[in-house]
């Protein structure tokens, strides 16, 4: 069988049509999703940053609940985790200096600042002499 | 004597002299080695696919266990990722690994554009239907329109088998050949005050958005074609190893070891399937012709629907784009990127056509698992 009978006999005309709105509206959602993502993300944001970061109990000290300064990054988990493979490259324990130069190496933004914002988060924690302990 | 004369009637010389359609495949395959080479016109997939399809038409002693469609033989085990979808899959999850979102994510309106141009899928899906193919046929041949080889012969694996060869040829030989056919169309369809039209630079996208996105991507899409999961799953996942930042080790094993390996053994049993008593039928020549419509179509489709976004948008975008709708990443990406420089050579559309390539890319997959899915049914 051939010609128009066949797309007939064969449900092709349906099959053009819902197919090709199918595939549309899958976009279609899609696109309309990604357009909220910024507002949505900026609303979760915003509730972290109003929430206080505490800091933990380094050497039986009390805890010091603190808010971070406002350059520090607000998804401070992620900037984290896009350093622990440098950490790990160092030794237990280290000066900033080093964790400076391997960020700068690694092209990681605003090392100076982030190193900083680690320090207010308790996430490095002095050992003496300069040195330093990853604590996330 | 005899012995002797078995022995010479049993070469592939005497042979190929005794059908000459296998000598007309090794020197198309040839042929493919060479445009791979000195054209460079795809040179990652004609390379293997020629070079396979030199292999696959060298005649042979028939039941030793050597020719791709004999059971037991190491290119029918290789030949196994093939009917089964795997290979594909695994170049869905490198391509994932392998994509950057973000201008797309900065301009999600683009993505109508991809949308738009699997019309051309859905289009030919009639015009098979119409030659007289059998609707799993027909399924398989309208999928060349999403111009994207994995996704083709996925289709094609499922629905239609023993189309494998000739529709896997068609769909890479269309996408070798993007810089031939789709500037032609651009330039009919177009004005060339519209080729010059200028886009703005897209915002800066966040990681979080980035994360999101791929998690997002798999829900939507794979809720509403959920046949569409063995080609989503991994592309989504592939870019999720991509954006998280914590497996830079698992995404670039994804975007190198793991994509190349696919795409060799998949190249390579594609051009193995085309032996030439299965391969040169009246069937293949007219599944080349429907493949060329389909391909034309989607960029017309692509071109003609972001003129139309036009009339209702206030910030225009060029119609050229709509052209990079097709999933040919990033062939028909930088083809567009191309024609808007020869208009005005200080108009840089790459970014934006990735844009549209990659929602291509995500058009085709979701095209392929409705087709499936209307085929679940069908003889």
């Amino acid at each position: 069988m051939s010609g128009l009978e066949a797309i007939s006999a064969h449900n092709g005309w349906m099959m053009a049509v819902f197919g090709g709105s199918i595939v549309f509206s899958g976009l279609v959602i899609l696109s309309i999703a990604i357009t909220f993502f910024p507002k949505i993300l900026a609303l979760l944001d915003k509730n972290d940053a109003t929430a206080p970061v505490k800091k933990k109990p380094a050497n039986g000290k009390p805890a010091v609940s603190t808010t971070l300064s406002d350059y520090c990054p607000s998804d401070m988990p992620a900037v984290v985790r896009a350093y622990k493979p440098l950490i790990d490259q160092l030794e237990a324990s280290f000066e900033l200096t080093e964790l400076y130069a391997l960020a700068r190496k690694h092209q990681l933004p605003h090392p100076h600042l982030t190193i900083k914002c680690f320090r207010e988060a308790g996430i490095l924690n002095p050992q003496g002499e300069g040195r330093f302990n990853w604590n996330p | 004597m005899d012995l002797l004369t078995n022995f010479v009637q049993n070469t592939g010389y005497f042979k190929l002299f005794e059908d000459f359609r296998f000598l007309i495949m090794i020197i198309v395959g040839i042929t493919f080695v060479y445009l791979a080479i000195t054209r460079q016109y795809e040179p990652l997939l004609l390379l293997p696919i020629g070079f396979g399809m030199v292999v696959g038409n060298i005649p042979f002693f028939r039941g030793f266990g050597i020719g791709i469609y004999e059971q037991g033989s190491v290119f029918n085990y290789l030949y196994f990722g093939v009917t089964t979808g795997l290979y594909p899959s695994l170049v869905f999850l490198g391509l994932g690994a392998m994509t950057d979102f973000s201008s797309l994510l900065a301009r999600p309106k683009l993505m109508l554009l991809g949308a738009a141009a699997q019309m051309g899928v859905f289009g030919t899906l009639l015009g098979a239907l119409f030659l007289g193919f059998a609707p799993k046929e027909a399924a398989s041949i309208a999928i060349i329109g999403g111009a994207d080889g994995p996704t083709s012969i996925f289709l094609t694996a499922k629905l239609a088998p023993h189309l494998i060869g000739p529709i896997a040829i068609a769909a890479y030989s269309y996408m070798a050949l993007i810089p031939v056919i789709q500037p032609p169309i651009m330039r009919l369809l177009t004005t060339r005050k519209e080729r010059v039209i200028h886009m703005p630079d897209p915002r800066e996208v966040s990681k979080k958005e980035l994360m999101v996105f791929p998690v997002a991507g798999i829900l939507i899409c794979c809720l509403l074609a959920s046949t569409a999961l063995p080609l989503l799953g991994p592309l989504f996942l592939g870019n999720l190893l991509k954006v998280s930042g914590v497996t830079e080790r698992l995404a670039g094993t994804a975007r190198t070891a793991i994509v190349d390996t696919a795409t060799i053994i998949l190249g390579f049993c594609v051009g193995a399937s085309t032996q030439a008593d299965v391969f040169l039928t009246i069937h293949s020549i007219k599944i080349f012709c429907l493949g060329a419509v389909a391909f034309s179509v989607a960029t017309a489709s692509g071109v003609i629907f972001a003129k139309i976004m036009n009339i209702f948008l206030k910030e225009k975008i060029n119609p050229l784009l709509g052209a990079a709708g097709v999933s040919a990443v990033p062939g028909s990406a930088r083809e567009v990127h191309l024609v808007g420089q020869k208009a005005d050579p200080t108009n840089y559309l790459l970014m934006h056509a990735m844009a549209c390539n990659s929602s291509g890319v995500i058009g085709s997959a979701i095209a392929a698992g409705v087709l499936w899915s209307f085929m679940l049914g069908a003889t």
